[in-house]
């Protein structure tokens, strides 16, 4: 497990066989340090966690994961490939799925609409003529791949109201399932459990560990509740004012006196 | 250019930009505590100059007119606008508040010309230089002198003014409460409200000091200036680029821009003259320098990129806005609504190729020529979620286009057209490139600016415009030559068609993969692009498809008229202001909206012009109106009418159900069709009559006879329909005294059924006094009876029905008084047009059915929609009282909470599967 004293300004090596490598990203604004030399790798089918106090950066470094921003240094490679400078939706057609910390949701879709229009967008086949011959109707492929993520999430009752009147809770799944019907390696979820009860956090992580085990892709999670954490993550990385100050297996770093003394609060 | 010059172009456009930058304060003022853009401080600034023009030519001395139009007029006129129209927008979105403030930006300069003065621009504007002594300090040659330079004391009047404004403004901001709350309140309008702060006391201030600015701008600047609307626009654009030079937030920089515009303009003319520019250069560069700006202004600064509508942390709590009316999925009503489709358009297309005379073969044939253009804003604002103003240009663009190949190259008409839409196309997508990182109201006022550039430089250029005479553009040739039809009923047909083939090519869209994408884009930019989508592809393909359904549109208007001119009302700015307030206010998402949308407006300019002899540009006002009622139906009228006529079908359909399973209905129960059959049924002979009349090719109108017995079935009908409906329902506890109203309204009805018949009433409009409506009093006596005991009952019945159903323990009543007003605006229109009828007052033939007396047709076919909407009332009550007897029914979609499926007893999270663990 790595501590503060070993993380000196040197490029890290790339990782063997990583599907997510992040290497000494750094972010500035107007003078600030947001991010220096962040190092993070996601293995393919791994669920892993980023935790820190707010203000840390961890938001930054989704968007920079994302491409909402640029760093200005470092590289972002995916999948063997270098997507550092590309735009934010040719990264989702790579493979990134996303949740948002406050809903965004389609106002005026449906829940099931969301799915298809997602299933979509995935599979970039709508085409303008198409449209124009009107033969763009729903598939009976389609209706079956958004029916199977609505049973999936449980969404049944809800599946065909304006997505604007769920619930929170509700609408996180939506969120899930939304970016899940674009088939992503990996998915980022930034605080789900944000605005949630107990019942639903623990619904929502039910719903995540079931599908992640089943359709196998890498989870990057950020999350403040701990409970959750410990529960679904194998592997953690610690921010504090832009700086990794741990990473390593769960239990480990949750130990670890840094990281209690920065953020989990110890009871010395 | 020597120094001197440079201190001439200060010395002469300072001043003016003093009078932007105040323009220009109020509107970042306002955008910054409220949310909204007020446009419509440009037709501020004119009332306040021409109530001070009225009141110093009717007499008043020059300082006390000085004080009632700026610092008693202006700020009540804000007050108003705060409290009777934007108030209730505070939690709207931009498009929402932006319409609502384009429709005060086109109502308010028609209604100002109509109600201060004449129609005529006034010139020797009152100074206010005297009141502030400044002529007095000026001296004997009435100039002040610096060096050699001379200023005017009405130009130092405007920099003394404005210094001392702003700094009184500075101070206002920085250092008082007050400042502080305006600016914390269009954060969190709430927010400040919990912090103990009356935020509308605030909103109010804001309000009342923007237009207080604008107002002392307008009077300020009149003496440069004509009184009159169009140069009162051209200020407000002006303002509108200086205060986008600020960002739209900061202050300091709007005034900055102001003055540097100001000079800047000022520069140009004199560049023009020095270097001798072409004229028509000097001439459309000159006044569009404003609208350059700000479209550079746009693209280029940084501080635009990206942003977002301020959101309030606590709109969480508003209730969120209603499902769109075809989302409720309804299969009976789908299929009932879509025959009814079908049969009133082979309705229709039967009376145009049949029955309907050439002015109004005209008039439809613009009516759907503009349903086109106007489609290109379902597309655009329906679609998309943005609003162009610059639609009119792009109209002009393929209709030049058209015009020029087809009339001064001789292409064949319709190849003509296909380049002019291709050409329009071409313009879309290069105006969409460089506003794609715009959104929101900053793409809108690029449009505006494109808009207003292109008819200012490009379409009042002569060589462009067609010259004196126009351009005369031939129609296809397939249409023209004799056969079956008139040329111009085939031509309306052709256009209904093309208008036909672009109404499903939207909902196409709309329904396809387009349409999803562009509802993702609306409703999350961010989260569009997380599942893959090219926001910037989906923006470019927006433009173009707008751009070249408005093209189409413009092409057709060049075939239209046997003339084309482009400085017509169908290409300018103005108007293509006005058609977006028109559409968004009827309804944006769908395609009836806009076809509703284009009817209204050749229908109510045919009312005004025609009918009764106003100016066209009155029509202006009703549209502005119209923004109004937007405010409360965000979603359109049209949809709004869908939405609630769907819901009272389910409710219907539900209340049958109920009944069906019931052996023995309740006593009061009658099925709404029934109850409202013996009305309508005299009434569908009647027109059976009419058309078979037109048919068979009898002469004259129907015979009396007929129309009294099949009217007088009707209305003793409805008249037995309200008395069971009341006794019934003061059965059940309803207030008795609604039967000494309704006797009331009988026993006033004919008083006023007597007087309109038999006394001689100096009318308004005509000078020798005379009865006011020409039948026999007996007539007039019966008539009113009727309808005073209708219009009581029009309200006393759903009154009656609220208060029994409030007895009832209903969560909400079935109708409300509002039912009554509908039926009551109807009888009194018909009253009005009666009146007008009976003076024979028909200017222009009115003929829309072929053959019978023009006189009487507007009778006809009010009677018509009167009939549909006396008959709609009788069902609406007739089902509340259904719905009183059987127990109230919910169709309201909620939300149901799914509880079935959370974990009663909460699994331990360590339970659920870790994917790996502690190792």
């Amino acid at each position: 497990m790595t501590t503060v004293e070993d993380l000196t300004p040197r490029p890290r090596p790339p990782v063997e066989g990583a599907l997510l490598d992040a290497r000494g990203v750094t972010k500035r604004f107007a003078g600030i340090t947001a991010l220096h030399a962040v190092d993070l790798s996601v293995a393919p089918g791994e669920f892993v966690g980023l935790i820190g106090p707010n203000g840390a950066g961890k938001t930054t470094f989704f968007n920079c994961l994302l491409g909402i921003l640029r760093p200005e240094e470092g590289t972002v490679v995916f999948d063997g490939r270098d997507v550092t400078g590309l735009p934010i939706f040719k990264r989702a057609r790579l493979g990134f799925g996303r949740t948002f910390q406050r809903l965004e949701l389609f106002a005026g879709m449906s829940v099931r609409d969301h799915f298809i229009v997602a299933d979509r967008a995935h599979r970039d086949d709508g085409r303008l003529w198409k449209d124009l011959l009107n033969r763009s109707k729903p598939t009976r492929d389609e209706r079956a791949r958004a029916d199977a993520m609505v049973d999936l999430l449980r969404l049944g009752n809800e599946a065909d109201q304006p997505a604007e009147m769920l619930s929170l809770g509700r609408g996180r799944l939506v969120e899930l399932g939304r970016a899940l019907m674009t088939r992503p390696k990996l998915l980022l979820l930034d605080e789900p459990s944000s605005g949630l009860d107990v019942r639903e956090t623990a619904a929502f992580s039910a719903r995540l560990a079931k599908v992640q085990e089943e359709h196998e892709f890498a989870v990057l999670l950020v999350e403040h509740d701990v409970d959750m954490v410990q529960s679904l993550v194998s592997r953690l990385y610690v921010l504090d004012f832009g700086t990794l100050i741990a990473s390593g297996p769960t239990d480990d770093v949750f130990n670890d006196a840094a990281v209690r003394k920065a953020y989990l609060g110890s009871s010395e | 250019m020597a120094f001197n010059d440079w201190v001439q172009y200060f010395i002469e456009g300072f001043p003016v930009g003093c009078i932007y930058g105040l323009v220009a304060i109020g509107l970042v003022l306002t955008y910054k505590t409220s949310g909204v853009f007020n446009l419509a401080f440009g037709a501020q600034a004119f009332m306040s100059a021409a109530i001070m023009y009225e009141l110093t030519e009717g007499g008043w001395p020059t300082w006390l007119a000085f004080v009632m139009s700026v610092f008693v007029v202006a700020p009540l006129f804000g007050l108003l606008l705060d409290r009777a129209l934007f108030r209730y927008m505070r939690n709207a979105n931009w498009v929402v508040k932006l319409v609502s403030s384009l429709g005060l930006f086109v109502a308010l300069p028609e209604i100002i010309k109509a109600v201060v003065s004449g129609v005529q621009p006034q010139f020797n504007a009152p100074s206010v230089a005297d009141l502030v002594g400044m002529s007095e300090l000026a001296g004997d040659d009435q100039v002040f002198r610096f060096g050699d330079y001379v200023v005017s004391p009405d130009r130092m009047t405007v920099v003394i003014i404005t210094i001392t404004a702003v700094v009184l403004l500075g101070i206002l901001f920085r250092y008082t409460a007050l400042g502080l709350q305006m600016r914390a309140i269009v954060e969190s309008f709430r927010m400040v409200e919990l912090a103990g702060v009356n935020s509308e006391r605030v909103s109010m201030a804001a309000w009342m000091l923007s237009s207080f600015l604008a107002g002392l701008a307008g009077v300020l600047i009149a003496p440069d200036l004509s009184i009159d609307s169009i140069p009162y626009t051209l200020l407000l654009v002006a303002a509108v680029s200086a205060a986008a030079f600020g960002r739209l937030t900061s202050i300091p920089l709007a005034l900055l821009g102001a003055a540097i515009l100001g000079v800047g303009q000022r520069a140009i003319i004199g560049f023009s003259y020095e270097y001798e520019w072409p004229q028509n250069i000097q001439t459309g560069v000159r006044p569009a320098l404003p609208f350059l700006a700000l479209f550079l202004l746009l693209i280029f600064l940084p501080a635009f990129k990206g942003r977002r509508d301020i959101t309030d942390p606590l709109s969480g709590v508003d209730p969120p806005p209603p499902a769109m009316a075809h989302q409720y999925k309804d299969r009976s009503l789908a299929k009932t609504s879509r025959i009814a489709f079908y049969v009133f358009i082979a309705v229709f297309l039967l009376v145009a190729t049949f029955a309907m005379t050439d002015v109004w073969v005209f008039r439809f044939t613009d009516a759907f020529t503009l349903a086109i253009a106007f489609l290109s804003i379902t597309v655009f604002t329906g679609l998309g979620g943005q609003v162009s103003l610059g639609q009119a240009a792009f109209a002009g663009i393929g209709g030049y286009t058209t015009a020029n190949l087809a009339a001064e190259n001789g292409w064949p008409v319709l190849l003509a057209l296909v380049v002019g839409v291709v050409f329009a196309v071409i313009v879309g997508v290069l105006l969409a490139i460089p506003g794609l990182r715009l959104g929101g109201i900053f793409l809108t006022l690029a449009t505006l600016a494109f808009g207003l550039m292109a008819q200012n430089i490009v379409f009042s250029n002569g060589s462009v415009a067609g010259g004196p005479q126009g351009l005369d553009v031939p129609r296809p040739d397939f249409l023209t030559g004799s056969g079956w039809l008139d040329p111009d009923q085939r031509y309306l047909l052709f256009v209904f068609a093309c208008f036909a083939v672009v109404g499903f090519l939207v909902i196409f869209v709309r329904s396809g993969t387009t349409g999803r994408y562009f509802t993702a884009l609306r409703g999350s930019e961010t989260a569009a692009a997380s599942i893959g989508i090219n926001g910037t592809r989906q923006r470019i393909l927006l433009f173009a498809l707008s751009a070249g359904i408005a093209g189409l549109a413009g092409g057709i208007f060049a075939m239209n008229s046997s003339v084309v001119r482009f400085d017509t009302q169908e290409y300018q700015a103005l108007f293509g202001a006005a058609w977006v307030v028109l559409v968004v206010s009827l309804g944006a998402r769908t395609v009836d909206g806009a076809v509703n949308a284009a009817i209204s407006f050749v229908l109510f300019q045919w009312l005004l012009s025609d009918y009764f002899g106003m100016e066209a540009s009155i029509a202006l006002i009703g549209f502005g109106f119209g923004a109004i009622t937007y405010a409360r139906h965000p979603e359109g009228m049209v949809e709004f009418r869908t939405r609630m006529s769907i819901l009272a079908r389910r409710k219907s359909v539900l209340l049958k159900a109920k009944a069906a399973e019931l052996t023995e209905k309740p006593r009061g129960y009658v099925p709404t069709q029934r109850a409202t059959l013996p009305a309508l049924v005299p009434m569908l002979v009647l027109f059976a009559a009419l058309i078979v009349r037109k048919i068979i090719g009898a002469e004259g109108g129907l015979p009396v006879w007929l129309l009294v017995v099949c009217g007088g079935i009707s209305v003793l009908y409805a008249l037995f329909f309200m008395v069971r409906t009341q006794s019934f329902l003061v059965g059940k506890g309803g207030y008795a005294w609604g039967w000494w109203i309704m006797a009331g309204g009988a026993v006033a009805g004919v008083l006023l059924g007597w007087v309109l018949t038999s006394v001689e009433v100096r009318t308004p409009a005509f000078d020798d006094p005379g009865i006011a409506i020409d039948v026999a009093p007996w007539i007039g006596m019966v008539v009113g009876l009727v309808c005073g005991f209708a219009i009581a009952a029009f309200f006393v019945l759903p009154v009656q029905i609220e208060r029994v159903a409030r007895l009832e323990d209903f969560r909400r009543p079935p109708i409300t008084w509002r039912e009554g007003r509908a039926p009551t605006i109807w009888i009194a229109l018909g009253t009005f047009l009666c009146y007008w009828a009976s003076k024979g007052w028909s200017p222009n033939e009115f003929e829309i059915i072929d053959g019978l007396p023009g006189r009487n047709q507007p009778l006809y076919f009010l009677g018509l929609i009167a009939v549909i909407v006396w008959v709609s009332w009788i069902g609406q009550v007739q089902g509340g009282v259904n719905e009183l007897v059987m127990g109230e029914v919910d169709v309201a979609p909620g939300v149901p909470v799914a509880e079935d499926d959370l974990p009663e007893e909460l699994p331990s999270l360590a339970e659920l599967a870790p994917t790996g663990g502690a190792e």
